[in-house]
């Protein structure tokens, strides 16, 4: 069997000098999506911020493999470059950078990354456009700035939009389903299981159970206070909503 | 010179040298032989005599100094005979050569270089009359008379006061009721090497009820050359009611030069003012906006990018005055300081007795780049009324974090990251200009800026 695509080793991490992942453990297999479930608190954004490498978020001790080669020792970008693309729980608005500029410069610069021509604007807009359409996006956004006044919902397109152009091969998905109505909900996870591919992974970090119905995962983790306390199949998601964390979690 | 004089700190023995020039040119500068206009330039020259150049003591010249007027004394300059390329001049033409263009070059209007219909009054737009002050002082003084007065007895518009004095040219343009410009207007005002050499510059823009016109100032040096010269600007703008005027400026100016401005603007019912000024070069860059809003419904916006690296001073200052009701105000100032440039903005809004409903905004953000880099912001509020909206609100920082962050993780590298906030902090003010073709001026000027090109 060939190695998994990432693993995380008894991962320890701080914020403001708070531990809050504490032996953190999981294993990823290329083409399988897993889910990350767990009480307000418990860290899941913080796992999807260290694996992205924010500022601030510093790893104590503990090790995570990405593709064979140290994670942590990357830098954001290159993590990005890597194939690691986190879909944020609030996309930052930037005014006066339009979403075209903003993608192109990211695309290029993974492509490159991967030894891949690099894009001219007619051809990055030629497939921007038709991605778009895919995500029932209306292509005014492609030239407005990036997310600003923008809805939720068009954020959160924006988010997978963003992750089809990038063909990342691990997506974090940060709560994407916090904030969504039932129409924009089903849109985005039309467009994550477009994106489900044999040589790509996902993590999909979720409060609530809704999202999985439609995204179906092929593992559920419970996360509590910084650790896996419980592994199942997507049954478990099902038994969460009936009996809550509380059970599981203290 | 008397003992008395001799004794006299430097910058008053400067005074006395400006005050010279005025005394050596009086017979022979423009409109001499109306003596209207020579009594408006005595009044000037003598309150200049009692005001001295401005000093930081003064509110309004808080962070600015202006040591660089006295240790050496700028010279107004012999007849424009610059040698110029119309090569040159295509080098700050806007897209498509869409606009009217005037030309100046060291503070001299340049038939030659300039649009050949303003030779004819009849191949302009109907409605519209330009001219230069020169030959408009020379051929219908009545066009300007009534609006070359002031500015008032201020010790901080001395230097208005002393370009009065001096003013030798400048751009007239006049706007008949009802006149809608579909292109815009571009002044040109270029300096060439000399060294030394000062243009006070005097514009007046008078726009009759219900006109609208694009006027772009573009300050610069000749393509090549490294000028130290001082520009002295004052632009008198008059709205009438219901009219639009868009005024936007281009301060390119040499890294030597000095370049200090005013605009003086009075807006009548539901006039509105819609205005946008950028400053890149200059070793001293000064920009002055004052508004004065007299007509119920009327309403300004004044918004403005400057940016500074090296030793550059970029100072702006703002002072508003709603004297109607329902008159508004919307304000943005940016800046990006780089190196050990400095930046000074001061944001002056009066409401005074009975400007109900006014709506005033005022913000000033700047982006340090660099450790030695300053910036300075004082608004000044002063509320005389009741039933008024006012705002302001002064940001100093690095690049927020949040959006870094985001760029980067997306696979954008650190360095590019930085460029693009930067270029989007400013741009976002640039964006808002709707004419397409000056938008596109600005965002070149941006980008060379920012790509540390010469402009």
């Amino acid at each position: 069997m060939s190695a998994p695509l990432l693993e995380i080793k008894d991962l320890h991490a701080k914020v403001d000098g708070k531990e809050i992942l504490r032996g953190l453990n999981l294993t990823l297999e290329a083409g399988q999506v897993h889910a990350i479930m767990g009480p307000n608190g418990s860290g899941k954004s913080t796992l999807s911020y260290v694996l992205a490498g924010r500022d601030g978020y510093e790893v104590t001790s503990g090790s995570v493999t990405f593709k064979g080669q140290d994670l942590l020792a990357l830098a954001t970008e290159e993590r990005a470059r890597a194939g690691v693309f986190l879909a944020l729980q609030y996309p930052v608005e930037i005014p006066g950078v339009p979403n075209a500029t903003f993608l192109k410069a990211a695309v290029n610069a993974v492509r490159a990354a991967r030894g891949e021509s690099q894009y001219d604007a007619i051809e990055f807009l030629k497939r921007a456009k038709a991605k778009f359409a895919e995500l029932k996006m209306d292509p005014v956004f492609l030239s407005r700035a990036l997310n600003v006044g923008f809805s939720g919902g068009e954020k959160k397109r924006n988010e997978i939009f963003q992750m089809a152009m990038l063909e990342p091969s691990l997506a974090i998905l940060d709560e994407t389903d916090s904030g969504l109505d039932i129409d924009a909900l089903r849109i985005v996870s039309e467009g994550v299981n477009a994106l489900r591919a044999p040589d790509r992974a996902m993590l999909v970090i979720t409060h609530y159970q809704r999202l999985l119905d439609d995204i179906v995962p092929d593992k559920v983790h419970v996360l509590s206070k910084g650790r896996i306390v419980k592994t199942g199949g997507k049954e478990l998601a099902l038994e969460l909503e009936r009996t809550g964390y509380a059970g599981i979690a203290a | 010179m008397s003992g008395a004089v001799a004794l006299q700190t430097k910058p008053a023995g400067a005074a006395e040298a400006y005050l010279g020039q005025y005394a050596g040119l009086r017979r022979s500068l423009p409109g001499a032989d109306l003596p209207w206009l020579t009594s408006l330039r005595d009044g000037a020259a003598a309150r200049f005599q009692a005001q001295g150049l401005p000093t930081s003591a003064l509110e309004a010249w808080k962070f600015t100094h202006l040591d660089r007027l006295s240790k050496q004394i700028y010279a107004p300059g012999s007849a424009g005979n610059a040698a110029v390329t119309t090569e040159q001049i295509a080098h700050f033409r806007f897209a498509g050569m869409c606009e009217i263009l005037l030309v100046f070059v060291d503070g001299q209007f340049r038939a030659d270089l300039s649009d050949p219909q303003l030779g004819d009054a009849g191949a302009l737009p109907a409605g519209l009359t330009v001219l230069s002050l020169a030959r408009a002082l020379a051929k219908s003084p009545d066009l300007v008379r009534d609006h070359l007065a002031g500015p008032e007895a201020d010790p901080a518009q001395a230097l208005a006061a002393l370009n009065l004095a001096l003013a030798a040219d400048g751009a007239v343009i006049k706007l008949a009721a009802g006149t809608k410009l579909g292109q815009p207007l571009h002044l040109l005002f270029l300096t060439s090497a000399a060294s030394g050499q000062a243009s006070h510059l005097r514009n007046l823009i008078i726009a009759e009820d219900g006109s609208d016109a694009t006027i772009v100032e573009t300050y610069a040096a000749l393509p090549g050359a490294v000028s130290n010269a001082w520009t002295n600007v004052v632009t008198q703008v008059a709205v009438a009611e219901n009219a639009v005027i868009r005024h936007f400026k281009v301060q390119s100016e040499s890294l030597e030069a000095t370049h200090t401005s005013a605009s003086g603007v009075s807006l009548a019912t539901h006039a509105r003012y819609d205005s946008f000024a950028l400053a890149t070069g200059a070793a001293l860059g000064r920009h002055e906006v004052r508004a004065k809003l007299t007509g119920d419904h009327s309403a300004a916006v004044l918004n403005g990018v400057y940016l500074g690296r090296g030793r550059q001073h970029q100072a702006q200052r703002t002072d508003v005055e709603h004297l109607a009701q329902d008159t508004s105000l919307a304000e943005i100032y940016k800046g990006v300081l780089d190196g050990r440039a400095h930046g000074a903005f001061l944001g002056r809004i009066h409401v005074g007795h009975g400007a109900r409903g006014t709506d005033a905004q005022q913000s000033n953000r700047n982006l340090l780049l660099s450790d030695h880099a300053v910036a300075d912001s004082k608004p000044e509020l002063e509320i005389y009324a009741d039933d008024v909206k006012c705002a302001h609100g002064a940001t100093v920082g690095d690049l927020e974090r949040e959006p870094l962050f985001y760029l980067k993780a997306r696979g954008i590298g650190e360095a590019e990251a930085r460029a693009l906030l930067i270029e989007a902090f400013a741009a976002e003010l640039i964006d808002r200009i709707e004419d397409e073709t000056v938008r596109g001026h600005f965002r070149n000027q941006l980008t060379h800026w920012l790509a540390g090109e010469p402009l």
